[in-house]
């Protein structure tokens, strides 16, 4: 579903990533973590064709991530961490335009920009222009852009980031049951608390190398942690070993 | 004050610190210095300038005159300073990093605008540039020496101090005084005022500048009026110690900085009134009122076109600057330095200032466009739309805007002026459309191109972009002055390069995420879009050689000039061959000789045989030494720039080596220097074909050299 291949960036001498070789099957939630400046960013931006690799290759359901982008947006929902939006549209305006991106016809483009507003719990403020929405409400409108299209991928750039308790909770309560209707979900983080309830596997990156991949138990085991030590635990270990 | 004078050192220090480590410690450094060097150099030409003005008068005009002259000046600059400070939003604008950070600490906001004003006397240089240069030449004209000089930069401060304090109380006042859901309105006036202050500015200084005598005849009756207002009180300290020595200008100046106090001193209180019942951050769009959309708007489907259109008529600023700023400049050019008559004297000059117009206006839409989009790029990057085609929505919109403005002027003043209809006035009236749309392209074309997101403090419109595409508009205006093929072939040569450019920036604008892709497409790869601009420059350096003889009547200069701008031309273009890598040859260097000889000697048989066409033109230099210097170097020059960069950029560009070959021929026959004819497109042809055979830059130019060398020989063997 995901898949890299050595995937490798230098921004001038500073390797970003290296080397990246990492597998993420169909229907999975998996959890990117790493401190920050590891290369999460930077990983998600190849896989959205945002960048190109230096070395190596990205593929997403099967299709080049960089010579075969534009196709595969089709089937990638991408949430960013700092979503800006145009300032002067309003929420259900900017949901309609996403969604005539994604080639839908006018009525559709509505009736999805409608769904969207209602499911997000925006309707209160479908009308406004997005310039003065909370930094909430704007991730929540950029999750429903990133969903508008009902992708099979969804690739979520810290999606509780910045949120309050209550945002964080409902972000995270969406991601699980958008898992559990069966979509592949690549979200990075650096919130252990997000990662723990709502990925099976998660994989931990530490300046741009990937230091382990597996299901918290599976570190668990590996890193020799006692099996009640928190994620958190687990990941200071691997980070700083 | 103790604590105010303390904020002001730390103002100054921090400031001057940050300046410096931008221009020698950032990356991007190098070219910050030479802009510094740029702005540092520009008032000593405007002192020059306005030296030379008050000189001119003085031969017909007393003291008084001069006086005011330099007093109408010097009122201009402040006039335009203190709206322009104020419509800047410095103080009050929300979120801006100083401002946010000072509030949060314990100063009283009458004490911070003072710090400012104190503070910006030291570091905003522009201001002190502004006023400086003006008086430093009424010293330098009226013989004040070194006294008078620094008694202009003495002025200079303290009304800069007080313009300062003004601008930032008239901004507190508005938060103040104005509801939060008109502020917008307010904010959108005061940017308007701005503009119509800097278009003051610029009508008295260009009339000043360029007119004085006849500026002395308007002055003369209101000498009296001017001398009482307050823009004399500026001029007033070097009036005085010209008149009555350095006593006198002290007591001047003392009434100056009295002035500059009195009115710090009012904005102080002004300020410290607003923020008696606490202060509220304003100006930036989430601190004013929220706005939602008018019922019956939902109503109305939006793709890339409707939100383009959407977003430019919710943004008031962005839309009073993309209308009022156009029709400033334009203003400024028919009433004031061109004048009604010259402007509307003809269809041609209708044409000029239509597509002028239209020209400025782009420079605020569309080639705008990408820094009014960078924070929101994510979502047309996330689409699974090509981002050609979004950028094709995008520059259609902006085609419908500027060819509009374009097509309305030129109706609006061919009216007026009562231009005759003709053909040639139809036929121009359908060019400017056609420029006005096709720059529309341009601008969204040259924007993409130069948009780098990977760094937030980078602007996406730096001054290269805006000088390179006035240089693609100033080659429109030689077409809507030019007659015949010469005008079809500028017209040719500006839609393909519009394409050229459009290739690069669509391309460009893919990677503008990319730190990598973005030193790549510097340093590394070869863009259709360079040629284009080094074709360009080709087409006016020659055109502009051209024009020679008429004004210096010994036929050399005009060589002269061209050779210079052919050597120009040549070290850009081989600077720019050189830092790139070299192109792969598709065949060995023997077999491609022969393939070279075999085209030059095909194609001289086919000239011969079907009238001998002379395609020697190149080789026209005052002696035959000169001749072969002028035809060896323009082939040389041209070869590299057509070919050896327009063709291998497009063929790299994934165009395949048929559509570069067609797109670099069609802009040499469009570019080049030679009549238009058969064998000179012919040779073109050849040497082209040549080009993409052998995959060799040098036997194309073996190829050319040999059709147009034995072109010419046999000419001077014939003569």
């Amino acid at each position: 579903m995901i898949e890299t291949f050595g995937l490798t960036k230098r921004f001038g001498d500073k390797v970003a990533l290296n080397a990246l070789s990492l597998r993420v099957e169909a229907g999975e939630v998996v959890g990117f973590l790493g401190p920050n400046g590891s290369g999460k960013t930077t990983t998600i931006r190849l896989l959205m064709g945002l960048l190109k690799p230096t070395e190596g290759r990205a593929t997403v359901l099967g299709r080049d991530c960089h010579s075969d982008s534009v196709a595969l947006k089709r089937d990638i929902g991408y949430l960013p961490d700092e979503p800006f939006l145009y300032p002067y549209l309003s929420g259900a305006e900017l949901l309609e335009f996403v969604a005539g991106l994604h080639g839908f016809s006018k009525t559709e483009a509505r009736r999805r920009a409608d769904a969207g507003i209602e499911r997000f719990g925006l309707g209160a403020d479908a009308d406004t222009f997005t310039v003065s929405y909370s930094h909430g409400m704007r991730k929540r409108l950029a999750l429903a852009a990133a969903l508008i299209h009902e992708p099979r991928v969804l690739i979520l750039d810290e999606p509780t980031n910045g949120l309050d308790p209550r945002g964080a909770r409902d972000m995270r309560d969406i991601i699980v049951d958008l898992a559990a209707g069966g979509r592949t979900i690549f979200l990075s983080t650096h919130l252990l608390e997000t990662a723990e309830r709502v990925c099976r596997r998660v994989a931990i990156i530490r300046q741009g190398v990937l230091q382990a991949v597996g299901t918290p138990a599976d570190l668990r085991a590996r890193y020799a942690a006692s099996p009640d030590s928190s994620l958190e635990d687990l990941f200071l270990k691997v980070t700083e070993t | 004050m103790g604590s105010t004078l303390h904020l002001v050192r730390l103002l100054v220090r921090f400031r001057l610190r940050s300046m410096w480590n931008t221009a020698w410690r950032s990356p991007r450094g190098k070219s910050l210095r030479l802009v510094w060097l740029f702005v540092l150099a520009t008032p000593v030409a405007y002192t020059g300038l306005l030296w030379t003005a008050l000189d001119t008068i003085a031969a017909v005009a007393g003291r008084a005159v001069q006086g005011a002259a330099l007093a109408a000046v010097c009122g201009a600059i402040v006039t335009a300073s203190v709206f322009g400070k104020m419509a800047s939003n410095d103080a009050v604008v929300a979120g801006s990093g100083e401002n946010e950070f000072f509030l949060t600490k314990p100063i009283a906001l009458s004490n911070l605008v003072l710090a400012r004003s104190l503070a910006g006397a030291a570091t905003d240089f522009f201001d002190a540039l502004f006023l400086v240069p003006a008086l430093v030449a009424g010293a330098l004209g009226w013989n004040l020496g070194a006294p008078g000089v620094g008694m202009a930069v003495a002025t200079s401060v303290a009304v800069q101090i007080a313009v300062s304090a003004v601008a930032q109380a008239g901004q507190i006042i508005v938060v103040r005084l104005v509801k939060p859901r008109r502020r917008r309105t307010a904010w959108a006036l005061s940017a308007t005022l701005a503009a119509l202050a800097m278009a003051g500015l610029w009508m008295v200084a260009t009339w000043v500048l360029r007119q004085p005598v006849a500026a002395v005849d308007h002055l003369m009756p209101w000498t009296g009026v001017i001398a009482r207002s307050p823009a004399w009180a500026i001029v007033a300290p070097l009036v005085a110690l010209s008149a009555g020595g350095a006593g006198a200008g002290l007591l001047a100046l003392g009434a100056v900085v009295s002035l500059s106090v009195v009115a710090t001193a009012l904005a102080m209180f002004a300020v410290a009134l607003a923020a008696r019942g606490g202060w509220e951050q304003a100006g930036a769009p989430w601190a004013e009122a929220a706005r939602a959309v008018a019922a019956g708007t939902r109503r109305r489907s939006i793709g890339p076109f409707g939100k383009d259109w959407r977003h430019l008529t919710r943004d008031r600023s962005r839309l009073l600057r993309l209308i009022a700023m156009p029709l400033v400049f334009v203003g400024v050019q028919v009433f004031g330095s061109a004048g009604w008559g010259w402007s509307t004297a003809d269809a041609h000059h209708v044409g000029l200032v239509a597509f002028s117009l239209a020209a400025y206006a782009a420079t605020f839409g569309p080639l705008a466009h990408m820094e009014a989009e960078r924070r929101a790029f994510w979502i047309l990057r996330s689409a699974p739309t090509p981002l050609g085609r979004l950028m094709a929505a995008r520059a259609l919109f902006w085609s419908l805007v500027i060819g509009g403005m374009g097509g309305v002027t030129f109706l609006g003043l061919g009216l007026a002026g009562d231009v005759a209809a003709s053909p040639e006035t139809l036929l121009l009236g359908g060019l400017v459309l056609l420029g006005a749309v096709a720059i529309s392209w341009l601008a969204v074309a040259m924007a993409c191109g130069a948009a780098d997101f990977t760094d937030e403090a980078r602007s996406t419109l730096s001054p290269s972009v805006v000088y390179l595409y006035l240089l693609v508009a100033g080659l429109y205006n030689v077409v809507l002055t030019d007659t015949g093929v010469s005008r079809w072939r500028g017209v040719a040569l500006y839609l393909l390069a519009t394409g050229l450019y459009w290739s690069t920036g669509i391309r460009r604008a893919a990677d503008a995420f990319d730190p990598d892709s973005q030193v790549d497409r510097r340093q590394r790869l070869m863009t259709p879009g360079a040629g284009a601009s080094l074709a360009i420059l080709l087409f006016l350096g020659h055109r502009a050689a051209l024009n020679v003889p008429r004004t210096t009547a010994t036929p050399e200069a005009a060589v002269w000039v061209d050779l210079a701008f052919l050597a120009l031309v040549g070290v850009c273009a081989a600077l720019y061959v050189a830092r790139r890598p070299r192109d792969k040859a598709r065949m060995g260097w023997w077999p491609a000789l022969g393939l070279a000889v075999g085209a030059a000697l095909g194609a001289t048989a086919l000239l011969r045989l079907s009238g001998g066409q002379d395609v020697s033109s190149d080789w026209h230099g005052p002696s035959p030494v000169m001749s072969i210097v002028f035809g060896v170097l323009t082939v040389t020059v041209e070869e590299v720039v057509f070919r050896g960069i327009i063709q291998r950029a497009l063929a790299d560009d994934g165009y395949g080596r048929v559509l570069a070959f067609v797109g670099a021929t069609l802009l040499s026959v469009a570019a080049g220097r030679g009549e238009a004819s058969l064998a000179f497109v012919t040779t073109h042809v050849v040497a082209g074909l040549v080009r993409a055979g052998t995959g060799r830059l040098s036997a194309a130019w073996l190829t050319r050299l040999a059709i147009v060398g034995v072109a010419a020989a046999l000419v001077r063997v014939g003569s």
